[in-house]
């Protein structure tokens, strides 16, 4: 294992330049993105993209085994399990530089039993890192989790690439579930790193920052959720 | 704000009393206990039709029928030649439905034209009011046939569909309204579309919007289109629901099932990607004459209807659910059979006409918000005719289609106010 530890805010704006770089980032300010969750919003990403490249994706994995091993430490995690879908292929890449097993979790149970949510071997008692491609309002994280600890292990992380860290109680709901959430970036840094170049004009970024201050009020202006337990 | 002289002279004229009036008349032309019902070419539609011609009369407005069979309420203006300004809705409802959904843009017409006709206003050109049959699909399987027929876009398999009663055709329904059916059926248009020079309708809002944004009005940008099939065949094989192990199966309803379930996936995702797409399948039935509990499905029925503002998003998600169709018909050894695939386009408001209604709006001190029109309306007819339409929203609780949709008096007076003006002072 070659490990470097560089610090939190430069390994957020190069993840934040990444995700740009590769137009996993797209702003709109006419019709705006729609989410499962009813949110309607001018920014999306798709972090599925950082697995075609490379060089990238084995940056980002450098990154968050670096972010894991300073948060969480050496030998306080036993296996790490993906999150169906996008978590999977990071939880692999994960799993093969920490040197350790790997799940994974289904967003559904299939079949019964208390293990029909995970695939792969479970060892009862262990302690698991959830690892996810991305945390947009935190909700299927505790899905995930509560998937995980009633099959017997325990988990008190989670590792994301990316955070939307707009939403208001979002680490607060987690820590009430004893998650607690290491990420790579935010908005607010894929927004610093716009600003200082020409990926989107100024207009644009106005409404995209307008949002991002208050997703909420932006969402119901736009014909989305207006308040949490909306499931439109 | 607006001319003073007009505004004194509105508070003679109570817009307010006179459109609880003509609401509450409304509701008493209805034929069903429960909400309200207007069949298209029935008799519920008839009575309402009365009422306007009544009401058209105490104030000395024309009325007459068009070829199609729709009324027309006529402020006459000062040149009778030159193009009209049209503002109208629809006056049928569906089965159950409530008294504002279509009733609401008539009232509106009617009462900015009697208003004007009470403060001796003479408009520049006529100035008239349309009130047309049978817009909901609940009664035909196709929507907007009042104002089709007007401009000549019905087809022979549109006309000889069953009415919803199953003992007439369209056509023959539309006969007993005075319809011109040997033009209708040569697809002629029953009028020049150069004669309108705008149309404008009033509608209440059909979703949750203007209620979550505390908006009495808005002014529309667009309405959406619809790709439908009334009916869609899943055919398998039946057989008994304990010996037929699940390999041999050709179960319809778990192949539907499985249908669908691949559409919301699919919808889910291209939501995320932006696309304007809704997607409904809102009648699902088991042949109720050999259907049992232990016995495999061998034909489910269902209607689908998928609609966009957006052509293309239509087109695209059309193919999605014929290629999933395929995919499942192989899989599970099942058909699909698809009915008369009916389409409405999709259509946009006139940027000119979206500019004015903001204004006048504004001048109202208003606010003058946009939204799109996820339901479709008789003015998607007229704007895809070429003739310059735009459209104004009122809030509406509770959805429509159902007998739970209210609308406020207050907010429909601001609607009409908006109408007023912009009917009074056109481009």
């Amino acid at each position: 294992m070659n490990l470097s530890f560089p610090p939190k805010e430069v390994m957020a704006e190069m993840t934040a330049k990444m995700l740009l770089e590769i137009e996993a980032v797209r702003f709109r300010s006419d019709e705006p993105f729609r989410f499962t969750s009813g949110w309607a919003s001018p920014v999306y990403i798709d972090c599925r993209k950082l697995i075609s490249y490379p060089r990238l994706r084995q940056t980002i994995i450098d990154f968050g085994a670096a972010t894991i091993l300073r948060s969480i430490g050496f030998e306080s995690i036993d296996a790490i399990a993906g999150g169906e879908t996008a978590g999977i292929p990071y939880a692999a890449w994960l799993s093969d530089r920490l040197m350790l097993p790997m799940q994974y979790v289904r967003k559904k149970p299939k079949g019964f039993g208390r293990t029909a949510q995970i695939e792969g071997d479970l060892t009862e008692g262990s302690k698991i890192l959830l690892v996810e491609d991305l945390t947009t309002d935190g909700r299927s994280k505790v899905n995930f989790c509560n998937a995980l600890r009633n099959a017997g292990v325990s988990v008190s992380h989670t590792f994301v690439v990316f955070y939307y860290n707009i939403f208001p109680h979002t680490k607060a709901m987690l820590a009430e579930n004893n998650i607690e959430m290491l990420e790579l970036a935010t908005w607010w840094d894929v927004l610093a790193v716009t600003k200082q170049s020409n990926y989107f004009d100024s207009n644009t970024i106005d409404e995209v920052e307008k949002f991002l201050n208050n997703p909420i009020e932006w969402s119901a202006a736009h014909g989305g959720a207006s308040s949490f337990g909306d499931k439109a | 704000m607006m001319n003073m002289t007009a505004e004194k002279i509105a508070v003679e004229f109570d817009m307010f009393a006179e459109a609880e009036r003509l609401f509450s008349e409304l509701e008493a032309t209805s034929t069903s206990t429960v909400g309200i019902t207007r069949e298209a070419y029935g008799k519920g539609e008839q009575k309402a039709v009365e009422l306007f011609i009544a009401y058209a009369a105490e104030y000395g407005l024309e009325t007459s029928f068009d070829d199609a069979g729709n009324l027309v309420i006529v402020l006459p203006g000062a040149n009778r030649n030159a193009p009209c300004i049209a503002c109208g809705s629809h006056l049928d409802s569906v089965p159950q439905g409530g008294n504002f959904d279509g009733a609401a843009g008539i009232v509106a017409g009617v009462i900015s034209l009697a208003r004007m006709q009470h403060e001796s206003f003479v408009p520049a050109c006529d100035l008239k009011g349309r009130a047309f049959r049978c817009e909901e699909s609940a009664w035909d399987g196709k929507p907007y046939i009042g104002s089709c027929a007007l401009l000549g876009n019905l087809t022979t398999e549109d006309l000889e569909a069953r009415h919803r009663d199953g003992k007439v055709t369209l056509a023959e329904a539309m006969k007993s309204s005075g319809a011109d059916l040997d033009r209708i059926y040569n697809g002629e248009s029953l009028i020049d579309p150069k004669s309108i020079a705008a149309y404008l309708e009033i509608h209440i809002e059909q979703g949750p919007v203007m209620i979550a944004r505390d908006l009495p009005t808005a002014v529309v940008t667009g309405i959406r289109g619809a790709i439908r099939h009334r009916k869609i065949t899943c055919i398998g094989r039946a057989g008994h629901s304990g010996a037929v192990p699940r390999w041999l199966r050709q179960d319809a309803f778990f192949a539907t099932a499985e249908l669908i379930s691949a559409l919301d996936e699919h919808w889910r995702v291209l939501l995320e990607r932006g696309l304007d797409i809704v997607v409904t399948s809102g009648i699902v039935e088991t042949n109720a004459e050999v259907h049992a509990m232990t016995r495999i499905p061998d034909e489910i029925t269902f209607s689908l209807e998928i609609r966009s503002q957006s052509t293309d998003a239509l087109e695209a998600f059309y193919h999605l659910m014929q290629t999933e169709c395929n995919n499942i018909a192989k899989e599970r050894k099942v058909t699909f059979k698809f009915d008369r695939k009916l389409t409405t386009a999709p259509a946009r408001m006139s940027e000119r006409w979206i500019e004015r209604l903001k204004s006048i709006s504004e001048q109202l001190d208003f606010p003058s918000e946009l939204i799109p029109s996820g339901a479709g309306h008789d003015a998607a007819v007229f704007a895809n005719a070429g003739i310059p339409t735009a459209m104004i929203f009122i809030r509406n609780d509770k959805g429509s289609h159902n007998p739970d949709e209210s609308m406020t008096i207050e907010d429909f007076i601001k609607g009409t106010e908006i109408l007023y003006h912009a009917l009074k002072e056109p481009l």
